[in-house]
């Protein structure tokens, strides 16, 4: 077996070392030959870890390691090329200049080998920015996130986060689309990096594109609005959660409540759109909760927010053992209270996930209803009113939300100028027309979509069960489990009974518990490989039929698009596990 | 300025599944590119558990372990 493993294994470093450095203590080693080892000079398994863990253990010179289970869900090849050299280096010696040589890492050769299909959004840059918080929120989701997820966060210098958000941006290339492969963790607050505005300037030179920032809002002020004021176009998603300085302060363990509830007429006056985004969290008590709520949209319209983002909260079993609160009761709570406040307001207000409030309300799902329309944008200037369900869009019947959103997001991006819309108001038929240049602030067809027509979320496309039936036919499938989840099962059901595509096929809809995140998750795209496991597993058990296909959304394993989940796992483990053929089929989250 | 360095620590792997390190040495490298790769056939695709040697046909292993946890290749 020797001369052919040789071979092959020459073969395999010639390839590795091509695309990657080696190296010992921070510093490159050129290798230039290999011997087999000995029985006793074979490591064991779990090598000497005492030099550090992904992020530590390196010499002055060289930047922290980056994390490899990160680099799984992103860029799993990186991954490979690990594993590849640690079941090389089990077997063989590295040599250099005929003395044997040692290796602890590995670094990347070109980047440019790594640039990757990217819409190339300037978060992709600056995003990386958010590293650190001012703040300590009481609901924050970064707290409920286990340390085996592929999204943690690595500890290092400033200066070492700039350089990486400056190596990114010398390979961002929106022309063509291509990017390096992303390694972003949890995100925390992006501007209070010390060369955030150094990072977005540079930027900015490079896209013309919306910069989509996400804030708590403590660092706007005058002069920090003054600053953006000259990046235009600049969206912000500022996460004031209460108009309350007391109540903010509480909920946020905010130093400085005021400069971010201050900071909303100074964005208005500067002309920047911003979508206020309130996390309810019942402390204290519900109704003091939902008090607050409506004081905190009522400050939010009067300075025209371009959207109220109400998201209901939930925690995993990371962030608390204990049950905190009734997840029924709250979010019940917060949907009625926001449907009260429609009535009253004129900014849109929106609650995520909507499926929630679809699934409560809504006796026919999927609907291309109105919730609310931006200010004076063409959506509003056309007289379009909350409640409407579009019905046309020309001559173009409407059946669907995603359709009614595609085609206005089409018009939108269209040189047309003018658009008639068919929508039913109170039982009637009634045409509006949308002049694609009627708008002001706080639209902006830079910042906004679908002209300013805001819905209940993105909806579940059609096209959805055709490519679910062309899975079915790939496999010659009789009896298919589609794994969902419990907000997204009754309109998958709504759909597939209107649909006339599964005569021949029996189709069971099963939804996994998120064992993981544990808590009162209960969302799809958070589970994980293991989940799906237990949950198929189980269902064989329980005596049901045993499918002959299991179909999965790809959403919980779409993130780096490498088909792995959030702990890096990929789906393929399902099927090698329960024996059963596993598709995944491919939709968008359904979060805007 | 130059280049951000992109660094990866090796750290030895996860517990062998064979004995033998040069049969565990091509398990690793299967199970690993099988983690990025689905093989096909024509355009068939192909799901690979296994694999022979060429001098010994008659014997099969093994690529994945079972009962793989999301931890277990890292920690």
């Amino acid at each position: 077996m020797h001369q052919p493993i040789v071979e092959f294994t020459r073969r395999q470093l010639h390839s590795l070392l091509s695309v990657v450095d080696l190296e010992k203590d921070g510093k490159v080693v050129q290798v230039d030959g290999f011997r087999l080892r000995k029985p006793e000079e074979r490591p064991n398994a779990a090598v000497d870890r005492s030099q550090g863990g992904e992020s530590g253990g390196v010499s002055r010179s060289a930047s922290s390691f980056q994390s490899i289970r990160n680099a799984s869900l992103y860029e799993p090849r990186i991954e490979l090329i690990k594993r590849q050299l640690e079941s090389l280096l089990r077997v063989v010696q590295l040599e250099s200049g005929g003395e044997a040589i040692e290796v602890d890492g590995f670094r990347l050769r070109n980047l440019k080998d790594w640039l990757s299909p990217s819409p190339c959004d300037p978060t992709e840059i600056f995003g990386y920015a958010g590293t650190r918080c001012n703040c300590d929120c009481v609901f924050c989701c970064n707290k409920g996130n286990p340390a085996t997820l592929a999204l943690g966060k690595l500890v290092r210098p400033v200066s070492e986060e700039f350089a990486e958000m400056m190596t990114r941006l010398d390979h961002f290339f929106p022309k063509p689309g291509y990017c390096l492969f992303p390694t972003l963790g949890d995100i925390y607050e992006v501007m209070i990096h010390p060369r955030f505005f150094e990072v977005l300037e540079s930027t900015r030179e490079r896209s013309a594109k919306t910069f989509r920032i996400t804030t708590n809002g403590e660092c706007l002020t005058r002069e920090t609005i003054s600053r953006l004021e000259k990046l235009k176009p600049v969206y912000l998603y500022l996460s004031l959660n209460s108009a309350s300085p007391s109540r903010r302060a509480s909920l946020m363990k905010s130093r400085d409540p005021q400069t971010a509830i201050d900071s909303l007429p100074l964005l208005r006056e500067a002309g920047i759109p911003y979508s206020l985004v309130i996390v309810p969290w019942p402390v204290d008590s519900v109704e003091e909760m939902l008090d607050d709520l409506v004081d905190t949209v009522a400050y939010a319209d009067r300075n025209l927010a371009s959207l109220v983002q109400v998201n209901l909260a939930g925690y995993s079993r990371y962030f608390s053992q204990e049950k905190l609160y009734d997840l029924d009761e709250v979010w019940s709570a917060v949907v009625s209270a926001v449907r009260g406040l429609r009535e009253t307001t004129a900014s849109p207000i929106v609650v995520m996930p909507s499926m929630y409030e679809e699934n409560t309300y809504e006796s026919r799902k999927n609907a291309p209803r109105v919730v609310g329309v931006v200010r004076n944008s063409p959506a509003a200037r056309s007289g379009l009113m909350r409640g409407d369900e579009i019905v046309k869009v020309g001559s173009v019947v409407i059946s669907s939300r995603p359709q009614a959103r595609g085609l206005l997001s089409v018009l939108q991006g269209s040189e047309i100028g003018r658009a008639s819309l068919t929508v039913e108001r109170a039982g009637e038929r009634v045409e509006v027309t949308l002049n694609v240049e009627d708008f002001s602030y706080p639209y902006s067809p830079a910042t906004d979509h679908h002209l300013g027509v805001i819905f209940m979320g993105t909806g579940l496309r059609l096209s959805y069960l055709e490519s679910l039936r062309g899975l079915v036919n790939s496999r010659d499938a009789k009896h298919v489990l589609f794994l969902s989840s419990t907000l997204v099962k009754p309109t998958f059901e709504q759909l597939l009974a209107e649909s006339h595509l599964f005569g021949d096929v029996r189709v069971d809809i099963g939804v996994p518990r998120n064992s993981f995140f544990g808590g009162n998750i209960f969302m799809g795209d958070l589970l994980v490989v293991q989940d799906f496991i237990d949950f198929i597993k189980e269902y064989v058990k329980g005596g049901g039929d045993r499918p002959d296909l299991v179909v999965i959304p790809s959403t919980p394993f779409s993130l780096g698009g490498w088909g792995r989940d959030l702990t890096g796992r990929v789906y393929l483990d399902i099927e090698r596990e329960v024996g059963i053929p596993v598709e995944l089929l491919q939709c968008s989250t359904i979060f805007d | 300025m130059a280049d951000y360095v992109f660094r990866y620590k090796l750290d030895g792997g996860t517990e062998p599944v064979y004995s033998d390190p040069l049969l565990e040495m091509i398990r690793a490298q299967l199970e690993s590119i099988l983690d990025v790769v689905i093989p096909v056939e024509g355009q068939r695709e192909v799901r690979i558990d296994g694999f022979k040697l060429l001098r010994d046909p008659g014997t099969v292993y093994r690529i994945f372990p079972q009962e793989k946890k999301p931890s277990d290749r890292f920690e």
